[in-house]
């Protein structure tokens, strides 16, 4: 596999657009208001009715129905709101290729259960910056879908290897010696110049341990865990053939305890069964 | 990239004012106060309600002013903070906003803030929710802190009242109970304790009794007599083996209750034991002067001299009966003077020797006196000594052993510094431990019963053991069942 060349492909791939590009953007400036949205919101109508579609969904459980994006945003937040528009535009472009082996709504649905698990993960430890992790749970996963994008083929293989030989997805990568998804998301991401909290959380959820000592050891931690936790629950596929590992010491750092653990199982179970929305979230 | 700057210094400010109010909180209307002066840097609040779920329900703990939404209209907002767990800014009709921020810690909602706010000019920003998820998760922790003191707090008096329970309980026994730890010190007394208020002797004994509980792993029994009283112990290991909880009882009266029937009952004995005493000289001397009544004619002088002689030996019996139950009643009244004197004790001891000739003959048994020849002078009461003397050669000639071939008594004189020692030895039925104080007590006779098998009033011992210690002298005694027994007293040396 030529690296240049399929660095070159990546930088092919689809980049956030405008509104896309401008919501994420907002989500990370302080001095950003709501309002500042109302003009953006107005380029790309489709866009804005697929995020309120979502906002009032039963995953969000409002009280009442919100019409506007200024509202979404006050009402749920900027990270939130960012968090279904970067959904939105991910299942369009990165959970649409052609894959024999993989169910790619399966697929999809590992990645929102992760980002779910995460967030409510994140919640029940006492980590406050709990969007974030819907975020990176999101993207965890996104450098399978660009090798699935750019070599279906090689995706294929990749999980055919690890269901036949009961082995994770990662370690099938390792046993056909080609670039893991950690790499691929890798280059996706820093293309996208996003906040470096995803690129770590998307190419070392793997390692965890690379990340041990560093500021971003709790996410990375909690990202490895909701992984762990999504597939022993069954809900979706990643492709693997079996779960991956989690080394002890990610529990304990993160403080858990069996309690708090059957609470968020607890709570898990509760928001999975909202996220219908999710799952249809292009429309019919 | 110098509005990044600024907005993370406005944030570090806004956390410290914030951190510093709840510094200060003691509860969740002191949180409810942070928070809404807080939240008033950056907006008008007009009202607000703060509510704390508990049980399935909310409670209302704070509510300032009039604040415009119905307890049905709240509902859907209770929900709402309950689902998200995080800070909203709802729009309501025309400008006015809610502000919903719940306190969250560990994913559970502790408390919610509710502020009812007019939208200021520069609207919802990035920075806002960033500080407002802060204020939620921060004010969670420190009520989740707030509550677990309350819950300590709560326990503590709990505790509290549950040792004010068993302590009126304690209190109300009537046994003195104290609780030692491992070290012999106490941790508990109960009111009776303080009430029976041990002396030093008995609280060292208690000590005894916590080291011997401890050392052989189970509660111990016991009773003891101290000066202050008769006491009855019992012991119960605490708290695995770390503390012994002691119960004591005064048991004094009971004991001497015990000690009145036992002297009632033997009092009861000495009367039908001394009515057959007086009545067999008694019949003698009727018998024998009847027959010289009836008879004195055809009498010879010979047996008339004999009967004559009994009459006399048995009226001396007689009299010597009643001469000690006239001892008896003295020493009870406390009216037995001594009349002290210089006297050789030799010719004491073979005149004590002969007055029981007749009954040492009888039994067969040898009387030996290891005496000197020379004088052997004491000062005491010469009568009295005297009376001692017959009275325990008596005993151990009384209480020979008719199973021995060769029955002895010895009678031996010592001599210590300024005392002499008297000794009186035999080979009799000898006595049994537990009998030894015993003996000495008045009515008191080994047998105990009224078989008469061997005669005596049961007064002799607790004669003589008064009149040794008006002396200031003890008898003691020694002796091993079925071998024989030795009395030895001791006696002034006569000055000069």
């Amino acid at each position: 596999m030529d690296l240049k060349k399929t660095i070159q492909q990546i930088e092919s791939l689809p980049s956030p657009d405008f509104v896309l590009q401008k919501i994420v953007d907002t989500a990370n400036n302080p001095s950003a208001s709501a309002k500042d949205l109302n003009e953006v919101a107005s380029k790309d109508p489709a866009f804005v009715a697929k995020i309120l579609k979502l906002a009032n969904s039963a995953y969000y459980g409002l009280p009442r129905n919100v019409s506007k994006l200024t509202e979404a945003i006050m009402i749920l937040g900027f990270k939130t709101v960012r968090n279904m528009a970067l959904s939105i535009f991910t299942n369009k472009e990165f959970f649409n290729f052609e894959s024999k082996e993989l169910n790619l709504k399966e697929f999809w649905k590992h990645s929102i259960v992760v980002a779910t698990i995460g967030e409510l993960t994140a919640e029940k430890i006492g980590y406050s910056n709990k969007e974030e992790l819907f975020m990176c749970g999101l993207l965890h996963d996104i450098g399978k879908s660009v090798q699935g994008v750019l070599f279906p083929g090689l995706l294929d293989a990749i999980v055919k290897l690890a269901k036949t030989k009961k082995i994770s997805y990662y370690e099938a990568e390792k046993l056909l010696e080609i670039p893991t998804h950690e790499i691929f998301a890798e280059i996706l991401v820093e293309k996208w110049n996003f906040p470096e909290l995803v690129l770590i959380s998307a190419s070392r959820h793997h390692r965890p341990d690379s990340m041990r000592n560093s500021i971003y050891s709790d996410p990375v931690n909690i990202i490895t865990l909701s992984t762990f936790i999504a597939e022993r629950m069954g809900l979706g596929d990643n492709g693997g053939g079996r779960h991956i590992d989690v080394p002890k010491y990610c529990w304990d750092e993160l403080g858990f305890t069996p309690v708090l653990f059957d609470e968020l199982i607890a709570s898990v179970e509760d928001k999975v069964r909202k996220i219908d929305e999710f799952m249809n979230i292009q429309g019919e | 990239m110098e509005e990044s700057a600024n907005s993370i210094n406005r944030f570090l400010i806004t956390i410290a004012s914030f951190a510093r109010e709840l510094n200060t909180a003691k509860d969740k209307v002191d949180i409810s106060r942070a928070i809404e002066k807080v939240l008033g840097r950056f907006f008008t609040i007009s009202s607000s309600l703060t509510a704390v779920y508990s049980e399935e329900e909310w409670h209302v703990i704070r509510l300032e002013d009039d604040f415009p939404l119905t307890k049905v209209e709240m509902e859907n907002y209770y929900d709402l903070a309950l689902s998200r767990k995080s800070p909203s800014f709802f729009p309501l009709d025309d400008s006015d906003y809610l502000i919903i921020l719940p306190s969250v810690k560990s994913g559970k909602v502790l408390s919610t803030f509710f502020g009812y706010v007019k939208e200021n000019e520069n609207g919802f920003t990035q920075e806002l929710e960033t500080m407002f998820g802060f204020f939620s998760f921060y004010s969670g922790i420190v009520i989740e802190n707030i509550n677990l003191f309350e819950e300590v707090n709560a326990s503590a008096k709990v505790q509290q009242e549950l040792k004010e329970y068993f302590e009126m309980m304690l209190n109300s026994l009537d046994e003195g109970i104290c609780v030692l730890d491992k070290e012999r010190e106490f941790v508990f007394k109960n009111r009776k304790y303080d009430e029976i208020n041990p002396d030093e002797e008995v609280i060292e004994h208690i000590r005894e009794i916590v080291v011997n509980t401890l050392m052989e792993n189970e509660g111990q029994a016991s009773e003891k007599e101290f000066d202050e009283g008769f006491f009855s112990f019992n012991s119960v290991i605490l708290l695995s083996d770390e503390q012994v909880l002691v119960r004591l009882e005064d048991i004094s009266n009971t004991k001497e209750l015990e000690r009145m029937k036992k002297v009632d009952q033997m009092k009861t004995e000495f009367i039908a034991n001394i009515s057959h005493e007086l009545r067999t000289p008694l019949s003698a001397i009727r018998a024998y002067s009847e027959t010289i009544n009836d008879s004195v004619d055809m009498m010879d002088s010979d047996t008339l001299k004999e009967f004559m002689g009994t009459i006399m030996d048995q009226s001396d019996h007689l009299a010597f009966l009643l001469d000690q139950l006239l001892d008896f009643s003295r020493m009870e009244r406390k009216d037995l003077k001594l009349e002290p004197d210089n006297f050789d004790l030799v010719p004491v001891i073979r005149k004590a020797k002969e007055s029981n000739k007749e009954k040492y003959e009888e039994n067969q048994v040898e009387v030996i006196l290891d005496i000197p020849d020379e004088k052997v002078m004491v000062y005491a009461d010469e009568k009295r000594i005297k009376q001692v003397m017959i009275n325990l050669i008596s005993n151990a000639v009384k209480y020979s052993d008719k199973t021995k071939e060769k029955k002895y008594v010895k009678v031996q004189l010592g001599s210590i510094g300024r005392e002499v020692i008297i000794e009186i030895t035999d080979n009799g039925i000898g006595i049994a431990d537990e009998e030894h104080k015993k003996i000495f007590t008045k009515f008191y006779r080994v047998d105990s019963s009224l078989t008469y098998e061997v005669e005596g009033t049961g007064l002799g011992l607790a004669i003589c053991q008064e009149i040794v210690h008006e002396h200031g002298k003890e008898i003691v005694v020694q002796s091993t069942p079925g071998k024989g027994s030795s009395f030895v007293f001791r006696l002034d040396k006569a000055e000069g």
